[in-house]
This record gives C-alpha cells, structure tokens and sequence, in this order.
C-alpha cells in the first residue's frame, strides 16, 4: 500500500482507531494484522520471504543469547549468512549474472546463465537491514533476546517502516511495542504535522519536479548542458522530498499511536561538509552503516590515515551497492566516499573556514555541487548515460528544455523555492528558538500546506523512489 | 483521556471548518477567474463549453487545433464552424467535451480527427485529463465521462479548490489579465516551416501495442452520441510529413474500432507531401493548414451532396 494511496487515507485512521479502543495486551496483535495486510497489497505472497527472515533472527537471537564463547559467533554468522543470501538472491542475483554473462561473451566463453525471473520484493533491503541490527545488537549484549514471537515480527514488519524505514534499532523499537501508550492529543498534532509535511514534500515537491527530471534524464542524449543541469539540480531536491516525505508520513503515522521512529532526515542540503551531510542524509542508514561496518572494520581509530581511507571506501561502496544492483550505484558510492577522502586530506582548510562565518553559504554551495555530481551516477540509466550528461553539463549549453506546458516549470522553480525557504527557517529560527509546538502559527501552517497540496500536488506521481530498494 | 479527547474533538471541528471555509471562498475566486479568461487554451474551451453555437465542430488533439482553419472551412460551407481541439488530449477529452455541449446545442456535423496510435495505451493520455475538471462540478456530461478515467475523484469533488491545480499561476494571470485571442473560431496558426530532412520508416515492429480499452469504448460512444443526436460524424486521420513503408500495428486498432462502430475513416495522412506546407513531421504549417481545410471542405461537401 502506497501511502500516497486512497487505501492508505482510509487505512490509516481506521488502524489507528482500532488501536486506541483494543485494550493494551490485544494492541501488539492488532498493529501486526495490519502490517501484514499493508504489506501484502504489494505482491501478497512475498510476505513469505519475510517470514522466512523473521523465523531465522527470531531463532538466532534465542540462540545467540544462550550460547557463550565460539557458539555465539556461529549463530550470528549463521543468521547474518541466511539473511543476506535472502537479499542476495531476490536483488543481486541476476546483476552477477548479467555481469558473468558480459564477461563470459567477452572473452568468447559459450557457458552463459540464465537470470531468474523474479520481482524484488517491496522494501526488502529495509527489513533485512533491520533483522541483522536486531542479531548483531543481541550479539553485541546491547538488546535482550525477544521471545514472544509476534513481538518481534512486529519490529521488523511494523507498517509505517516496514517498506523504506527508518531503519530502526531494537533498542529504540521494541520496549516501545510493550509499553501502554495512551491517546495523547500532543501525539496525534505532532503526528498529523509530520503526516501533512511529508505529503507536502511528495506531492508537491517531489512528483512535481519528477515531472521535469524523467522527461530529461529519460532522453538525456537529446538534451543540453543546461537542461541536463537544471534537471540533476531538481533531482537533487526531488529525491530528498520522495525520501524525507516518506519518513515524515512514516514517522507521524506511528507517532498519532504513541511510538516514536528515529529522525531520518536533517535538512541535509544546507551542510557544510560532506561529512556533515551524512550526519543528516538518510540518518538511520547511515549511522547503521558506521555502527556495523565501519566500527567493525576499525572505524577511524586506526594506527595510519590510509587504513581509514580504506574503511572510508569499502562503506560507502557497500552504501552503494545496498541502494541497488548497478554499477552506477556503486559508483555513487564510492565517489561519496572519495569527497569524505578528500575531506579528511585537506581537513585543516575546512577548520579554518569553517572559523570565518563570511565562508559559510559559500562551503553549503560547494557541497551541494558535489552532492549534485554524485546523484548523476544514482539518476542515471547506466554509466554510459552518466558521463555523457557529466560530460554535457560541463562542457555544452544547449537550449533550455521548457515542458509542453511551461507553467510547469514555474511550479517546479516554487516548490525548489519552498523547500529552501523552509530548511533555511527551521535552520536559522525555529530550531534555534524552539518556538512552542502547539500554537495557532502551526497550526496554519498547516492548512497552508493542505492548501498547497490541493492546489500544486500531482496526484497520479506513482510510489516512492526508495521503495525499489 | 477525557481532556486529549476534547482537544482532539475541537481542533478537528476548527481545522476542518477553516479548511472548508478557504476551499469554498478561494475556489469560488479561481472561478471567477478561470471563467473570466480570454487568452489560451483554457480560454477557448471555456467558450466552447459554455457559450459556442456552432454548425460544425472539429475535436482532435493538436494535429486538430493546427490544421483545421475554421473560417476556410465555415467560408467553404457557408456554416458556422468551431475547432475545439486541444493540444496532447485523446478521445476521452473529446467525448466528455461532445457529452458536455450535445444537450445546450447539438452540432449539426462534427470532425473527430484522430491520431494513428490513438487507442494505445499511455498514463499521459489520462494525466492531461485534468484540464476538465473545471468543468465537473457545473457540467454532469463532462463529469460523467472524467468519472470514467478517474473513479476516485468521487471522493474529492466536494472541493471547490482542487478543480484548479497546476493551473494557478495561468488562471491568476490570463484571468487578470485584459486582452483576447484574434478570434478564428478556436483554430491555431503554426508559423515555421520544416527544415530537416524526412525520415522514412521500413520497419514499424511485429509486435502490436498495448490498446487501451477505455479509449476504444470512448470511440464507440462518441460515435454512438452522434447517431442519437443525428450528428453527422466525419472521422479523419490529418496529414503528416513522416513516411511509412509498412503498415503501422497501432493504425489497425483505429480502422478496427470504425469498422466495428461502422464509420468510415478519411486518411488524409499521405495526401499532402510539400515540405514548405509543414511545420514538423506531425504538424502543417499555417499555410498547410489553409490547404488542408480546403481540401476537407470540399470533401464535406461531396458527402453532405451524396447524403
């Protein structure tokens, strides 16, 4: 179910109500009915696949928790193995086939392999991820084992993140499903707030802008350097809102029933460092990536530079990989992790500017640029397609695609506007000054939003991007 | 509990009578607005809707709205003439339009120009739909037929506002805004003549496309609108620069649905081949149109005499 669906507008509320009316003990059972047939209006029997990965961590958490020494490890591995091969087969599978296949055509091998013809399920990367931080924190000694099984199917399959997160960790998650959470009308406005924002987000910003960008980016051999520019700069902000949309609706939909998720998103674009941007880029996959692999593998405490260095690539390039089965994400990731290289080498320059205030938009803006070369690779159809449109911002002007419509244009250029006008408010005043939550100002912002969203929303823009991975 | 539950209560009663009370005051002004537009394409299909009488009426998408000079056609049968086509619309558009304006004035003959690939199926051909919404609220022909593309806007058509998204900033503008089109009977002049060199196509594919069933239905209910209402119904495929040495798959399904609806379809497409007279490989030029009509009016007239 799509949460920009009719059937989620209906779902919701009604979820909601039984809820609060269900005595505590029934509750867990009830949001766990509803998770399941959330999940199962996508392809109904791939919640199979999910149960399979619940039974495997529901058990090696037991286990994990009762063995000592070398067992310990063994069942960890085992679980991680399982839940990965799970992962492995529906996403990557068929990109090492392909890519076996190329080489073996290469070289004149005749010994090709069939690709499966198989669907990835919705949301899958999301769940294993949360299954294995869930194993690992047990292993760690940081998390209880759970032993009521529906329980814990209920923390990795809990419908608001159940397809395209927060990534949650069990510490956070679980306790929560357990303790009695009472209506609270605090709850319920802040819920709502972040529902309307993130629909905001979507409707009006991110389909809007998605209009331009796949008319571009879809025939980019026939576009020029500036509408290629205009059109990664728009993605840019397009994928931001599909993203921090989803999670502001996710976050609010559990928040109405009294459970809090983890931040996502902290208005990433307006960081002044690359580092600092992963701070506050897709916060709960980042941070599960520094506390998995990139601790594990020695973190930054490391006896050279070029050890870190080398962390610093292998975690981004498995980021990549995680976002999808292609190169050019793979590539994505790996120039993120040579900015982050980059910005270790020269991090006495960015001390220094990072002391005068007068540098400041100036080291946003330069961010910003680099962000924008890396989304190319992750927009793109294939490398082949990124460099050509590399190549083209860099080197040709071209004329200005205007849609049929130009009006369009006028909307996209508003909701970019939009956007950073409210990063930039929350940045500078209402962080800052922690105006009071529950006031008539808030209150109108929101019908504007609403007002917004039925005036410039696209209604038929189809599901989130993060939902294929 | 109690206290949460009559938060709860009041924010809902004020947050949803000041969302209603905005929805109703600026919807109203939007269209005011929108009614007041003299310039554009939602200009002429306001006028077409609501105030047109003529004899003869052209529906199409743009290869309509480019290559159908009204005034030649009107000249040439001595009748009044609109062309009601709109740029990137499909028969849905023109049934709804026809469904719309049948019950204030029937048109004596209607041109229904369509496209080759006109039943293959395309989510554009229902996201441009929108541009009637305009109309739904005040117009139950055209609200009958929008419904049939999107059943869901059942459950939002109690806004006054949401009939004018994405189309703020040209009905504040055009509405605001003083001044009118030269008036020739909704017809479009394109200026420009084609420069590239033609492409000729040998292979069309094998495999047919995907056909749009809705799209097919809406045909046969056009045509069946016109029999009810003793239109007389001329469908035709307008001239294009581009060449084929094989037959296009998405053709058959036009030709297919007018055999079925038993209507004959006049192929214009080939019968002008001067580049001078075209604008782009799909679209006549300003002259070519004048041409064009002639040649239609005159076939108009030679069935109207054989009739």
């Amino acid at each position: 179910m799509l949460f920009n669906s009719l059937s989620f507008l209906l779902f919701f509320p009604i979820v909601t109500i039984i809820y609060f009316l269900l005595p505590h003990q029934w509750r867990w059972l009830h949001i766990l009915i509803a998770s399941c047939i959330f999940y199962m209006f996508f392809v109904p029997y791939y919640i199979l696949i999910l149960f399979i990965t619940i039974l495997i961590d529901y058990f090696a958490g037991i286990w994990i928790e009762r063995s000592e020494g070398k067992k310990r490890k063994q069942y960890l591995l085992i679980s991680i193995i399982s839940t990965v091969l799970v992962l492995f087969v529906f996403k990557y599978y068929n990109f090492f086939i392909d890519n076996y296949n190329g080489i073996a055509n290469l070289i004149g091998w005749n010994y090709s392999i069939d690709a499966l013809a198989i669907i990835l399920p919705i949301g899958l990367s999301f769940h294993t991820f949360q299954s294995l931080s869930y194993v690992i924190e047990v292993y760690r000694g940081n998390q209880k084992a759970e032993t009521n099984f529906g329980i814990y199917s209920l923390y990795v399959m809990y419908y608001p993140q159940l397809v395209a997160g927060p990534i949650e960790r069990p510490q956070n998650l679980l306790h929560q499903f357990k303790r009695e959470n009472n209506f609270k009308f605090q709850n319920f406005h802040r819920g709502i707030r972040l529902i309307i924002v993130g629909f905001f987000m979507k409707l009006v910003v991110a389909d809007r802008l998605g209009i331009y960008v796949d008319s571009v980016y879809n025939n980019a051999d026939k576009h020029g350097g500036l509408s290629l520019a205009l059109a990664t700069f728009f993605f840019a902000f397009q994928i931001y809102c599909d993203f921090a949309g989803y999670s502001s609706i996710a976050i609010g939909a559990s928040r109405v029933m009294g459970i809090s998720l983890m931040t996502n998103f902290r208005r990433p674009y307006l960081s002044k460092t690359v580092s600092e941007f992963w701070r506050r880029w897709h916060i709960s996959l980042s941070t599960w990536f520094k506390d998995y692999v990139f601790i594990s593998m020695g973190g930054s405490r490391v006896k050279t530079k070029s050890k870190l260095y080398f962390n610093l690539m292998v975690t981004f390039l498995i980021s990549g990989f995680w976002h999808g089965a292609s190169w050019t994400f793979v590539i994505w990731g790996g120039l993120n992790g040579l900015y982050l290289i980059f910005e270790q080498m020269i991090h006495r320059v960015h001390t220094f500017l990072a002391s005068v205030k007068f540098f400041t938009v100036f080291r946003i803006i330069y961010v910003f640029v680099l962000i924008c070369i890396a989304w190319i690779f992750f927009r793109s159809n294939s490398i082949g397609d990124a460099l050509m449109i590399t190549k083209k911002i860099f080197t040709s002007r071209g004329k200005l695609f205007t849609p049929p419509d130009p009006e369009i244009l006028i909307y996209c250029f508003l909701a970019v506007f939009m956007i950073i006008a409210n990063e930039v408010f929350y940045e500078m005043i209402y962080a800052k000054r922690r105006i009071k939550r529950y006031t008539v100002l808030n209150n109108a912002y929101m019908i504007f939003l609403i007002i917004c969203i039925i005036l410039l929303g696209v209604f038929d823009g189809g599901q989130f991007i993060y939902f294929q991975f | 509990m109690k206290v949460h539950l009559y938060k709860l209560f009041r924010f809902f009663l004020i947050a949803i009578t000041i969302l209603l009370l905005i929805d109703f005051s600026l919807g109203k002004v939007m269209g005011t607005l929108y009614n007041r537009m003299n310039v554009g394409e939602k200009a002429r299909a306001n006028y077409f809707i609501r105030r047109d009488t003529s004899s003869v009426v052209i529906f199409g998408s743009s290869r309509a709205l480019y290559h159908y000079h009204s005034k030649v056609i009107a000249d040439s049968l001595g009748l009044s003439v609109y062309n009601a086509g709109r740029s990137n619309q499909s028969i849905i558009y023109h049934l709804a339009l026809l469904q719309g304006i049948v019950e204030r004035h029937p048109p004596k003959t209607v041109v229904l120009d369509l496209k080759e690939d006109e039943f293959v199926k395309s989510p554009y051909k229902y996201e441009v739909l929108s541009a009637l919404l305009p109309y739904c609220n005040t117009n139950e022909g055209i609200r009958e037929i929008y419904l049939r593309a999107n059943p869901n806007y059942k459950y939002w058509s109690w806004s006054h506002l949401l009939p004018y998204n994405s189309s703020v900033f040209a009905t504040l503008y055009r509405g605001l805004k003083r001044g009118k089109d030269k008036d020739i009977r909704g017809f479009m002049p394109l200026d420009g003549t084609f420069k590239d060199e033609r492409k000729i196509s040998k292979n069309c594919g094998t495999s047919s496309l995907p056909i749009d069933t809705v799209l097919v239905t809406c045909f046969h209910d056009f045509v069946k609108l016109c029999k009810e209402k003793n239109i007389e119904l001329f469908v035709t495929i307008s001239p294009r620069y581009s060449r084929y040495e094989c037959v296009r798959p998405e053709l058959s399904s036009v030709l297919e649905a007018a055999q079925k609806s038993n209507v004959a379809v006049h192929d214009f497409s080939e019968v002008i081949d001067d580049k001078t007279l075209f604008y782009d490989l799909w679209h006549l030029n300003k002259k070519g149109a004048l041409v064009y009509s002639q040649k239609l009016a005159a076939e108009l007239k030679l069935k109207s005499a054989t009739d």
